[in-house]
């Protein structure tokens, strides 16, 4: 397995201060799961549910409460940051200001894991960049300024630069957030294809009916904060996805993947 | 509105030439023209032929000999060691918070070297100096020691929140309200002062070179060239920061540590040059910019030398400017500093205005 968590749970410590300062606040608790290579994920879960924390914990990216999470068979509170870095990539979604750096640079950022402390770029990072912007579908942008992309080209950068790290694993947080109809597909698609060819891939969504349709396998966090793991048509036929999402007004309808009005009570548009 | 993205991993192989070289070098030689010309300046007028003939000790009058090397050299090292200092002090702020607009004073780091002074300048009983000029080596030490102080006392309270808070945002917020905090206390500092020592106090915010003597220029240039060292050896982690500090992360850079350094080296950079000349404004928000603009670069492999290079052209600049007052009289150097400065920090504003409204 390329990554697995035992009895893991995530949240926030408790802070110290005056009035007893903040409690502990344990979000997900007693999560098991296990990422084999060549594996795409997708993890579903409504608003709040704690997709962000759990992907932020399996990251390394905020300390976990209890249990322990391994990366090919290490504890990862064990590795420190570069040998972390160079085993898993971490795509997130937080905006920046690129400044004066080119799509080529953004992505070379990628390379750190495997460079000096001066960060020269030897002719084999440079073939690596180049590669990964190709396996994204940006070769002839390296020159361009990252700043004056669009989001969906913005977004598959970040992921070549997640690529150009050259690790088993991939996370991304939310990829598809900013992003318009054909963009959204674009992404899943690429994931897909990188999921074919090794890697493998945890990728938190609001987009149930892309998730359900490209996913090898649903992590999907309940209403009552347990996580569900199954393949797609596994998790479709138990009925989480309803359980989890559905409002009074909406449910998921198991045919078309989408979210549909019930149709007890009264519909503007019933004849 | 940016031309063109400077290559990196062009597949064309090997490492471009950068597009800045030519610029760099032309604002080096700039900057070494502005300092024989700060040299030549002042109430004395020193013939341009003397003044090799100074550094050689034939000079044609010892006076010449005496205002060079005790008065002018020590004045030009210092404009040159601080525009450095404070230009890089600066750069790493303003990457640290992600913020074009942070500075050494938006940390706090200038506040509390001014209370450290304040308090030195206004509270000090019997010193019976009515002038910066004129206040004795004793006195003189003990307002740098004050002021250097008052700087680490903000830098520990801010690394201790810092520890705590994860957002550098909240850090930059903490960090305007310690110069608020600063402020009243000069304030009522000042309220209660007797009028001379208000005017010494006035005095060194003023800003000034030409504090720095010979003697003491060494303890300037040893504190700048440590704070720079340390920066040079984080340009990596630097640029990774640009990125925000999830992302830093993700990519093995160790952000608490790279925070705490940049802390480190700003405030002894900082916190040294405000102690020997006052608290110099502008500098240190205006010469990143303009290193950024000029060399079109983000990387910090460039940026920090062009940084101080930029910050050595505005207090040689400064300090130049200051002497074409007419009647020999020599203008203080931060109205001068903001003169210059607020021009290129205006420009900031509307330029990234322009581009939220552009993308």
């Amino acid at each position: 397995m390329l990554l697995e968590a035992h009895k893991l749970s995530v949240g926030y410590p408790a802070q110290k201060g005056r009035e007893g300062g903040v409690p502990r606040r344990e979000i997900l608790a007693g999560i098991d799961l296990a990422l084999p290579s060549s594996r795409f994920v997708a993890l579903l879960g409504p608003n709040g549910s704690g997709k962000s924390t759990l992907i932020r914990s399996l990251a390394g990216l905020q300390p976990i409460l209890g249990g322990i999470v391994t990366l090919d068979g290490v504890n990862m509170s064990q590795l420190d940051l570069e040998d972390r870095a160079s085993r898993m990539a971490t795509v997130l979604t937080e905006r920046f200001d690129s400044g004066y750096f080119s799509v080529a640079d953004i992505v070379a950022f990628g390379r750190y894991p495997h460079t000096g402390f001066r960060n020269e770029l030897a002719p084999k990072d440079r073939e690596v960049v180049q590669s990964s912007l190709e396996a994204v579908g940006l070769e002839g942008f390296s020159r361009r300024m990252f700043a004056e992309l669009s989001d969906g080209e913005r977004q598959k950068a970040l992921i070549a630069l997640a690529l150009a790290q050259e690790t088993d694993i991939i996370i991304l947080d939310e990829p598809t957030a900013f992003l318009d109809a054909p963009a959204r597909s674009e992404i899943f698609h690429l994931v897909h294809d990188l999921a074919f060819a090794g890697k493998g891939i945890i990728l938190s969504t609001h987009e149930v009916d892309l998730a359900l349709r490209e996913a090898d396998e649903i992590w999907l966090i309940d209403r009552r904060a347990q996580l569900i793991r199954g393949n797609p048509d596994e998790v479709i036929a138990s009925g989480a996805i309803g359980a989890a999402f559905d409002s009074p007004r909406l449910a998921f309808d198991a045919a078309s993947l989408r979210f549909i009005r019930k149709n007890s009570g009264v519909s503007p548009n019933s004849p | 509105m940016v031309p063109e993205a400077r290559p990196l991993g062009s597949q064309d192989a090997g490492p471009p030439i950068p597009r800045g070289t030519s610029r760099f070098l032309l604002l080096s030689l700039a900057c070494i023209g502005l300092f024989f010309l700060d040299l030549l300046l002042g109430s004395v007028r020193i013939p341009l032929i003397e003044v090799p003939r100074i550094f050689l000790g034939t000079a044609s009058d010892p006076v010449w000999s005496t205002i060079m090397t005790l008065f002018r050299l020590p004045k030009a090292v210092t404009a040159v060691a601080t525009g450095a200092a404070l230009a890089v002090a600066g750069l790493i702020l303003q990457t640290l918070f992600r913020n074009p607009l942070a500075g050494p004073d938006s940390l706090g780091i200038g506040a509390g070297a001014s209370i450290g002074a304040g308090i030195v300048v206004i509270l000090a009983g019997g010193a019976g100096s009515t002038f910066l000029g004129e206040l004795g080596f004793a006195g003189y030490s003990a307002l740098a020691l004050a002021s250097s102080l008052g700087a680490a006392v903000v830098l520990a309270v801010i690394l201790a929140i810092s520890r705590r808070v994860a957002s550098s945002v909240t850090l930059l917020i903490i960090g305007i309200l310690v110069g608020y905090f600063a402020g009243s206390i000069l304030s009522v500092l000042i309220f209660f002062a007797s009028p001379q020592k208000v005017q010494v106090f006035l005095g060194w915010t003023y800003g000034s070179f030409a504090g720095v003597t010979a003697s003491r220029l060494p303890i300037l240039l040893g504190a700048a060239f440590l704070g720079i060292l340390i920066v040079a050896t984080m340009t990596k982690d630097l640029d990774a920061l640009l990125l925000g500090d999830r992302a830093a992360a993700s990519i093995g850079i160790n952000t608490r540590r790279a925070r705490t350094r940049v802390l480190i080296a700003a405030s002894l950079l900082a916190g040294t040059v405000t102690a020997f000349c006052g608290p110099i404004a502008f500098l240190g928000i205006a010469a990143p910019q303009g290193a950024r603009r000029l060399f079109r670069t983000s990387a910090h492999r460039r940026l920090v030398p062009g940084s101080a290079l930029v910050g050595i052209f505005f207090a040689l600049l400064a300090d130049v400017m200051s002497q074409g007052a007419p009647g020999g009289v020599a203008l203080p150097i931060n109205p001068l500093l903001a003169l210059l400065g607020a021009p290129v920090i205006l420009s900031i504003v509307l330029r990234s205005r322009g581009r939220e409204a552009g993308s």
